[in-house]
């Protein structure tokens, strides 16, 4: 039964999963091309001081890159909740022989899953890339000040999820509000900064709401207007 | 003695501070097909949403095979077919897997039943819903109710947006469905017409009451409609406590009642009424809802 939810998660979201990791692999690869050129005027390590010198055309990976989680998050949550939401269709869902908590957390897992494995290709190759021109000191360094957008990314998908489930408009605005701040949070930026001490913090803010889509799921089961 | 399907008890609901009903009591005997009629507004979704566990009404309960619908399990769930109001189902899907989907949830899951539908309707596997009319749709949801085969089937105004071929199809399909398997129906539907060639038992609701709970055939036997001429063209038969509902047209007067034609006349005597054209007319479900609810 969970590999069937997980076929219907997986017709509603399959093309924005594409689409969206194709435009990450299209931002990794123009961001490596630009590197390529750096490396080849002004060599390798020349170049490497640059970036940890701050020269802001220089810093390559905090660029677009850094909102591709956002926007991988929000397409895979709104791929897979807004078909849900249209018509109520998530009556659907719950009315399966399924209890209701494992039907919605089945979905929920799916969405990170995927979410995950759209991380996976575009920030494995911008790793695999990122290894091929500097030391792998430096890749992890890179990854690791990467980490709060990647949860970042997290953080919108589970958001998403509560408001889809939210019953009343108020309610769901109240909610994109807090989602837009909390969220916000991930990508205050600075030039160089190490994350490595935020993460924790970061991750369990990045987690917390997908437990809120028991409140709100509880309020949608009690038919609140 | 037969088995209760759906038994709702004291069922209290309100939106905000106004009051849906108060009190509705109504059970579904095993095999039996159930209408539920009401003007707009009067809690038909309601119950239905109550039903099906999609909202907590304010007081009140309501079981089904024993259970509570706010808390159903999955063995119950499996034997509950459930249709929502404009056939909804998931649109991003084709023919093909819509029944994929669903196949991996019933264990007595008939594809053939489903295809065989689909077929009839020259449906093609790979058609997407959302590029169907509300009629293929209609027949879509069916023929996953069929595929599903369950014991209790819960339709959501199931006429709503068919054309009068689709409509008497749906209905066709259905009542050899539920007779032939002992089904239990509970439906709600606009068009009262199709009702008439489907239920078996009748709940009529007004805002915040029942006005009819019982056998259809029943109520159509005892409930009557006389229409009958009279000299004066402003009287209001309404507070008559033998008379239901009464409309006029100038002299010309339309009473509904459970009273028999002797008793109406024996009342008009009464009043000193010199009655002319006095006619029963035979009615319709609808006829009979409209006399019963009031045409607004």
């Amino acid at each position: 039964m969970i590999l069937h939810l997980f076929y219907k998660e997986w017709l509603k979201t399959r093309w924005a999963a594409f689409f969206v990791s194709l435009v990450g692999l299209a931002i990794v690869v123009y961001i490596f091309l630009d590197v390529d050129n750096n490396v080849r005027m002004k060599g390798s390590f020349n170049y490497l001081m640059s970036v940890f010198y701050g020269i802001p055309q220089a810093n390559y990976y905090n660029s677009l890159i850094k909102y591709v989680p956002l926007l991988i998050g929000i397409c895979i949550g709104l791929s897979q909740y807004v078909p849900e939401v249209l018509d109520k269709r998530i009556k659907l869902t719950l009315h399966l022989p399924l209890r209701n908590t494992i039907a919605l957390y089945t979905m929920l897992c799916y969405g990170f899953l995927l979410l995950i494995l759209s991380y996976g290709v575009v920030f494995g190759t911008f790793f695999y890339l990122n290894n091929s021109y500097f030391p792998f000191e430096e890749s992890l360094a890179v990854l690791t000040s990467m980490m709060p957008w990647l949860l970042g990314g997290i953080a919108a998908y589970f958001m998403i999820a509560m408001i889809a489930m939210e019953p009343n408009l108020f309610y769901q605005f109240i909610y994109a509000l807090v989602a837009y701040y909390l969220v916000k949070q991930f990508y205050i930026g600075v030039e160089h900064a190490d994350t490595r001490h935020i993460i924790p913090a970061l991750a369990i803010m990045a987690f917390v709401p997908c437990t809120a889509l028991l409140y709100t799921s509880y309020r949608f089961m009690k038919g609140e207007r | 003695m037969e088995e209760n399907v759906i038994e709702c008890k004291n069922l209290t609901h309100y939106y905000g501070s106004r009051l849906i009903y108060e009190n509705l009591n109504f059970s579904v005997k095993k095999g039996h097909i159930m209408g539920l009629l009401g003007k707009n507004g009067c809690g038909k979704t309601t119950t239905i949403n109550i039903l099906n566990g999609f909202l907590q009404p304010r007081s009140g309960e309501c079981l089904i095979y024993g259970e509570s619908t706010q808390n159903l399990s999955p063995e119950t769930k499996r034997r509950l077919g459930y249709l929502i109001e404009g056939h909804i189902q998931y649109s991003f899907m084709n023919i093909y897997q819509i029944e994929k989907f669903y196949s991996g949830f019933y264990k007595n899951w008939n594809r053939d039943a489903y295809f065989e539908l689909m077929n009839r309707m020259k449906i093609l596997p790979s058609q997407k819903v959302s590029s169907m009319s509300c009629g293929q749709r209609a027949q879509v949801a069916l023929g996953l109710i069929l595929a599903q085969d369950p014991d209790l089937l819960i339709l959501d105004d199931f006429s709503l947006g068919l054309d009068p071929g689709y409509r008497r199809l749906f209905v066709d399909h259905m009542r050899e469905y539920a007779k032939s398997g002992n089904k239990t129906v509970f439906l709600t539907s606009h068009i009262i017409q199709d009702m008439e060639r489907l239920i078996d038992d009748v709940l009529i609701m007004d805002y915040n009451r029942v006005l009819m709970r019982g056998s259809a055939s029943e109520f159509m036997e005892k409930f009557h409609q006389f229409t009958f001429d009279l000299d004066r063209d402003d009287l209001d038969f309404k507070s008559d406590p033998l008379i239901v509902e009464a409309d006029r047209i100038k002299n010309h007067y339309e009473i509904y009642t459970y009273a028999s034609d002797n008793e109406v006349k024996a009342m008009l005597e009464t009043k000193g009424l010199a009655y002319r054209n006095f006619a029963s007319v035979k009615m319709t479900l609808e006829d009979a809802f409209i006399g019963l609810t009031g045409k607004y």
